[in-house]
């Protein structure tokens, strides 16, 4: 009976490590350390969880990263279904184009790098020359602009989803580069090349992009009475936007 | 002697006070140029938000027309809601400025126009500062530009 009580106990051992080792590998995204309020800007920063896993176990650091914000023509999505067809609608800037810049730091990376549209706006941010302690998580600084939301909208919170790659190991070319244990790609399953390519190599990060919320200001911008509670209004990178910007001129892929 | 170097280091730190000082006011001003055709505008939102210093009331703006000398006259026009206004600076290339104008309202975007009175291309600097106060007054507060329309 000992044999098998000694058994069971290394059975629900092993068991509660494997879900707390589980637990641990998902919450270890590339996420976004705070919300963010209507109309406030305020630092913010991109909390890096860990770096790469080869196919042999091997764990490899961070040394770049590419963040992209959704600017080019973005994928609009409500909690209720409800028609949105023009981000004009919800926030009175019409773009995220602008309102969030890196703030200079080599805490990670010792080179940082604009990412900016046509007219010169601010549209994401990458880091090369890095080096993340693979024991350390790591945290990305930047400045964010909350937008003012369009006071007759029923929006609560917006919800930006942010395409984010941390690069471990460089490549030759694209498809070299997304490769299980070169790469990280926090970025949604919309059938951008990334996107794409790394599904298929199992890479960790497609479909859970890092989410920005903001959250509305209903003392000073109340919802109107028609709205109820409000919606969620998430807000999602093209995958032309992310085909295009998510790579790091030069660097990668 | 002993007070030398105390000395110097005011004096380092009263420059570097002096050159971060010179940083700031400069992220709130926007060179920029005006091609030949005489409807040539270009278009900015400004964007008034709570940096921590408060919440915004207004939003001032000024325009230099920066040249060549006949350049014709640049102006700026500020509207946000149901407000709006403008100045202008007729003379190029000098170091003078156009008065300075504010719009009340709030927190939020400003479309911000900046065009000129005839053709000939033209620098200029536009200068946008959200403040506490209303007519201008207060607090500095944030205050981010966006580029929409370069012509």
């Amino acid at each position: 009976m000992d044999t098998v009580k000694s058994r069971m106990h290394w059975a629900v051992a092993a068991l509660a490590a494997g879900m707390t080792l589980a637990a641990g590998s998902a919450g270890a995204h590339t996420t976004i350390l705070s919300q963010a309020t209507e109309s406030v800007t305020d630092d913010n920063a991109l909390k890096i969880g860990h770096g790469c896993t080869t196919t042999d176990g091997s764990r490899i650091p961070v040394v770049a990263e590419s963040v992209v914000f959704p600017t080019s023509a973005p994928t609009i999505a409500t909690s209720d279904g409800s028609l949105v067809t023009d981000l004009s609608q919800v926030i009175e800037q019409g773009t995220f184009a602008g309102l969030a810049r890196a703030i200079q730091n080599r805490s990670v990376f010792r080179s940082q790098q604009v990412k900016a549209d046509t007219l010169g706006n601010s549209i994401g941010f990458s880091g090369t020359q890095g080096a993340l302690n693979i024991d350390t998580p790591g945290r990305i600084p930047f400045q964010f602009t909350s937008p003012k939301f369009v006071a007759t909208s029923c929006a609560k919170r917006v919800l930006v989803q942010i395409a984010i790659a941390d690069v471990c190991i460089f490549g030759s070319g694209v498809t070299d580069s997304v490769k299980a244990g070169k790469v990280n790609l926090w970025i949604p399953d919309n059938g951008s090349q990334y996107a794409v390519l790394g599904k298929a190599q199992n890479i960790d990060g497609i479909g859970a992009p890092a989410t920005l919320t903001i959250n509305r200001n209903v003392t000073a911008n109340p919802l109107p009475a028609s709205c109820g509670a409000g919606i969620d209004v998430t807000i999602t990178p093209s995958a032309a936007d992310i085909t295009a910007n998510l790579p790091i001129p030069g660097v990668w892929p | 002697m002993k007070g030398e170097p105390l000395t110097r280091a005011l004096r380092q730190t009263l420059l570097l006070l002096v050159v971060a000082g010179a940083g700031e006011a400069s992220a709130h001003t926007q060179d920029g140029s005006l091609g030949d055709a005489p409807e040539s505008t270009d278009y900015y939102q400004v964007t008034c938000s709570d940096d921590g210093s408060g919440p915004p009331a207004s939003l001032v703006a000024q325009v230099q027309n920066r040249g060549p000398a006949a350049a014709s006259t640049v102006s700026v026009v500020v509207h946000r809601g149901i407000a709006a206004t403008s100045t202008s600076d007729s003379t190029g290339g000098d170091i003078s400025v156009s008065p300075l104008v504010y719009v009340n309202g709030g927190d939020g975007v400003y479309n911000v126009f900046v065009s000129k009175a005839g053709g000939g291309a033209l620098n200029y600097t536009l200068t946008y500062h959200c403040m506490t106060g209303a007519n201008g007054g207060g607090l500095h507060t944030g205050t981010i530009i966006v580029f929409r329309q370069n012509q």
